[in-house]
């Protein structure tokens, strides 16, 4: 991986989850980001072969676009174990639900201010 | 009630509900649109369907009917720019990097595949992609091979308006790739670091600063001569000042190139890599293991050169190279500017006048250049006799030009003075305009 930027260990971490059917926009709530980033990330791990990705398999009622599953390669879960925690220090456990967002800095000093009257 | 009012009730209460429930009926169907559209720009038609297929499937799962063009026109603005970038980058690194210059060179366009040459070649394609991905550069360099020429040579040049720079490699270093390897491999380990460290374009830059000084102040002057007579004729003090103005910007500009050759040797001594290191080929185990004959002669060349064991010291010890003297080039520095300082009005300096063309036609910018120039012109003499008196100090020698050289304080030394020549050779131009 030639550039390893904050969004890249996010949607690193999202693909480390629990969850094992995770398509692209899973992945982007996972991570918290947008969807229009996280796309060209999965292919860039794809590209270099960190992450697999197939297609769905089980069968719909109504024919419709498949979703496209992800998951770490068993060397890219090496890899990216031993870069997250290069860079993190840690490894933080991702539900596959989407995380709570946190509040901005305007509305945490509201909610603070707020919470001391 | 007036029938505009009536109008704008029937819009209130009829049209824009209207139009509101049409929207949020149309959003799924635009949002599908966009995404078509967006994935249709991706190019490639097999990337084109995965990613329209992909998308429409995510599609489905996006909550609400207006969210749906929101999200659909975030992965388009966002994500369609950076895979089409990334497509691009894997079709330039798939496709060949190889070429055979032509008859009529590289501005011809006379540059033939080098996929479409004999196959005795498919060897050094291989290899130079391989040092590239070795010295760390995230793509190989378009290498052209330029069979007029039986020198050992690689030049990097700079190609405006283009993010790959072109590798030119001479056939004799092709040649010697197939008798001996490694002192190819050192040749190309070279020019890769030339390009880790931007050295075509500074020394384009450089070329171009020289080239534009060294074309523009003898025309200008031969011209004006011939407008005005004899009666223009500027007096000996001015062409003595346009004759040490040359002379010390061709100076310092060919002092910077040789420092940038010595940054190149040290940053390729850094990658501690065997193919890089030159200090490798002086050394017995190598020239045991591969023992022909060009070894042993470049052996024996570089045993007999006078600085050849402060060669090797420096460059087994490649940091050193990187450790600038500070003190001494400090001392060399205020050296300089007191010996200047003292000297300045024995001989006139500061009365020097300015480039026989600035002050006699100058309307624009006069002023300012007739202060300028002399302030260049000094502060030129002042960086060329440091880098004199520096290299003179240190001497350490780059091993594949020749060029004798120093620390990287010289490289940053080096890097600033053809920085204020390229400013001088700017200023015929202003001065051309300046007359306009």
């Amino acid at each position: 991986m030639s550039r390893v930027t904050d969004a890249t260990l996010d949607v690193l971490e999202a693909l480390m989850g629990p969850d094992d059917e995770l398509y692209g926009l899973k992945i982007a709530q996972n991570a918290g980001r947008k969807s229009g980033v996280v796309y060209p990330i999965l292919a860039r791990l794809e590209a270099a072969g960190w992450v697999e990705s197939h297609w769905e398999t089980e069968e719909r009622d109504e024919r419709g676009p498949r979703r496209r599953f992800y998951r770490l390669c068993p060397d890219g879960l090496g890899a990216a174990r031993a870069l997250l925690v290069e860079r993190r220090g840690s490894l933080r456990q991702r539900s596959s639900q989407a995380p709570v967002r946190r509040p901005g800095p305007i509305i945490a000093t509201f909610g603070a201010w707020w919470g001391r009257r | 009630m007036t029938g505009m009012a009536v109008l704008g009730w029937i819009a209130i209460v009829v049209l824009l509900p209207l139009a509101l429930a049409e929207s949020v009926e149309l959003a799924p169907w635009l949002a599908k649109r966009v995404l078509r559209w967006g994935s249709r720009r991706l190019g490639n038609p097999q990337t084109a369907e995965r990613y329209e297929e992909e998308w429409l499937a995510d599609l489905e799962h996006v909550p609400g009917k207006l969210t749906k063009v929101g999200w659909a026109c975030g992965v388009v603005i966002c994500g369609v720019p950076r895979l089409r970038i990334q497509a691009r980058r894997r079709a330039m690194d798939q496709t060949s990097n190889l070429y055979v210059l032509g008859r009529l060179g590289i501005g011809g366009r006379r540059i033939r595949p080098f996929m479409e040459m004999s196959g005795g070649l498919a060897e050094l394609h291989g290899r130079v992609v391989e040092l590239a991905s070795t010295a760390g550069l995230t793509r190989a360099p378009i290498c052209v091979i330029n069979p007029n020429s039986a020198q050992y040579q690689a030049r990097v040049r700079f190609r405006f308006g283009r993010r790959r720079p072109l590798l030119v490699l001479d056939a004799g270093l092709v040649s010697r790739y197939r008798t001996n390897p490694q002192l190819a491999d050192i040749s190309l380990g070279h020019m890769f670091a030339h390009l880790r460290n931007n050295d075509h374009v500074s020394t384009y830059i450089a070329v171009v600063g020289w080239r534009v000084f060294a074309v523009l102040v003898p025309t200008g002057f031969l011209a004006a001569l011939a407008t005005s007579g004899a009666s223009a004729l500027p007096s000996f003090a001015d062409i003595m000042t346009l004759a040490t103005l040359a002379v010390f910007t061709r100076c310092s500009a060919l002092a910077a190139f040789r420092c940038v050759e010595i940054h190149a040797d040290a940053t390729a001594a850094l990658w501690e890599k065997p193919a890089f290191r030159a200090v490798d080929l002086f050394s017995s185990s190598v020239s045991a293991s591969r023992s022909t004959p060009t070894i042993h002669r470049l052996l024996r060349l570089g045993k007999a050169h006078p600085t050849y064991q402060r060669r090797v010291a420096a460059l087994q010890n490649p940091r050193r190279l990187h450790h600038a003297e500070g003190l001494a080039l400090l001392g060399i520095v205020v050296s300089c500017v007191v010996a200047l300082a003292a000297l300045a009005p024995a001989v006139g300096i500061v009365a020097w006048p300015a480039l026989p063309l600035i002050g006699s036609g100058g309307r624009l910018l006069p002023t300012v250049l007739t202060t300028l120039t002399p302030t260049a012109v000094l502060i030129v003499i002042l960086l060329a006799t440091c880098h004199v008196l520096v290299r003179a100090a240190s001497g350490v020698e780059c091993l594949i030009t020749g060029h004798s050289h120093a620390a990287r304080g010289l490289v940053l030394l080096g890097r600033v003075t053809w920085l204020v020549s390229a400013g001088i050779g700017i200023l015929p131009v202003l001065i051309v305009l300046s007359r306009w």
